[in-house]
């Protein structure tokens, strides 16, 4: 029989997940979250120049938000990354969460690019990830954040050294399924192990205004 | 694109989200798979028209073979065995809205003397830009997995009726106890997902698959022959 191939330009299945880890659930309940004045305003990254801003979230962005999270409108961030032309290339809402000892940000999307609606169907298909960082303030104008490393996560659950819900799907992905209790317990107890921080996936930031 | 859009859009996919059920794992697996050429042709849903083709003559994937410019790039997740076992007996149905293409492929599963659908998203285009890059743009602005929605399929004459789950009337029964199916819920962000594994979701479908319950006309798509 003929092999049939799929270019890997598209890999549909999963995502944009690379090494990130992502969850189903988020790392805060409401109790948890924590607002940083310092955070609100445009930076830039010091890598490659990207600007991003965070705003405190309004009430019009919540809409689409469940009324647990439309009640707490002032305690969390839209982040949001423009090109140069000032169209929106990512926006994400993002928590603050103190685990620990460190301050944490979860980003979830907060909408897909498009000209006009998107076909409801076709988007029911794509279940909205949350995205863990470690975020460190170096100054109050400028900060760190480093994303949680899935790889060092999946070694831990394939050599049976954590308990932690997840699905592997038949192609070998994993999904973090673990409740919002579990999840922040592995931050807690893996927060100082350098291994569990990706680090192509840490940068700096400078505050612009 | 403006920020009022882009928060519409934003707020459209969510509100819809909280109304649909869908699965982590496919129904239908490599040696479950099987087809059924009916399902081919040009369709009319409402105001869309979708064109319904076999994945491996498709003008989908012969566009995709046309854009790989680099061998290496053929090398993916796909190649395997197994994918390439699913894929060649599955369909790829596309339709355009709002100025984008969208393709979706369907595999299909008997269980019993029932035949049922596993759709899950490949692609969306925009009609005008069709640049390599362009068509994982959509969901780029953030973090997400995909996951599959699940028909049963009645041919009737010139119609094709796509009976999907009632996804409410799952969540009634999971919330009784009445169902036992791998599911995770997250109130907080209003996100469910079913995580229950192939085997168990044909287990659950030739069960459970016969009872109208499982399904109402509000989802159900019908499919006229054009």
């Amino acid at each position: 029989m003929k092999k049939f191939i799929f270019p890997g330009a598209l890999c549909f299945i999963l995502v944009f997940l690379n090494s990130c880890l992502t969850t189903l659930h988020p790392i805060f309940t409401e109790k948890d979250l924590v607002f940083d004045h310092r955070l609100a305003g445009s930076w830039k990254k010091t890598k490659d120049g990207l600007s991003v801003s965070y705003r405190p979230a309004t009430t019009s962005d919540l809409e689409a938000l469940s009324p647990t999270l439309q009640r707490n409108a002032g305690k969390f961030y839209m982040y949001e990354e423009k090109d140069e032309q000032g169209r929106m290339k990512k926006a994400n809402f993002a928590f603050m969460v103190k685990l620990g000892k460190y301050y944490y940000l979860d980003y979830y999307p907060a909408g897909v690019k498009q000209t006009g609606p998107v076909d409801e169907f076709f988007a029911a298909h794509y279940i909205p990830m949350h995205s863990i960082y470690r975020i460190r303030f170096t100054t109050n104008n400028s900060f760190d954040i480093q994303q949680l490393d899935a790889g060092y996560l999946e070694n831990l659950i394939r050599n049976k050294k954590i308990r932690i819900r997840h699905e592997v799907t038949e192609d070998g992905s994993y999904v973090i399924t673990a409740p919002t209790e579990e999840l922040q317990k592995y931050i807690v107890k893996y927060s100082d192990i350098p291994e569990a921080y990706s680090n192509d996936n840490s940068a700096s930031y400078n505050k612009i205004n | 694109m403006n920020k009022k859009l882009f928060l519409a859009v934003s707020l459209t996919i969510l509100t819809f989200l909280s109304s649909c059920l869908t699965s982590l794992n496919r129904l239908v697996t490599h040696s479950t798979v099987s087809t059924d050429n009916r399902i081919m042709g040009n369709w009319q849903f409402e105001d869309l028209q979708i064109k319904i083709e076999s994945l491996p003559v498709s003008s989908f994937y012969k566009d995709l073979l046309a854009s790989v410019k680099a061998k290496e790039e053929v090398k993916s997740v796909f190649d395997s065995k197994e994918d390439s076992l699913l894929y060649s007996n599955s369909y790829v149905a596309d339709f355009v809205r709002n100025g984008y293409r969208y393709y979706m492929i369907c595999s299909l599963v008997k269980l019993g003397n029932d035949l049922f659908a596993n759709i899950e998203p490949v692609q969306a285009r925009p009609v005008n830009k069709p640049t390599d890059n362009d068509g994982d743009d959509l969901f780029s602005t953030g973090t997400y997995i995909t996951s599959n929605s699940i028909a049963k399929l009645v041919f009737k004459g010139n119609e094709i009726e796509f009976r999907f789950i009632d996804a409410e009337f799952v969540r009634e029964q999971l919330k009784k106890g009445n169902l036992a199916i791998k599911y995770e819920k997250d109130d907080l962000f209003s996100t469910d997902l079913i995580t229950a594994s192939s085997v168990d979701l044909q287990h659950f479908l030739a069960k459970y698959g016969k009872d109208q319950k499982l399904y109402n006309k509000e989802n159900t798509a019908t499919l006229k022959k054009i």
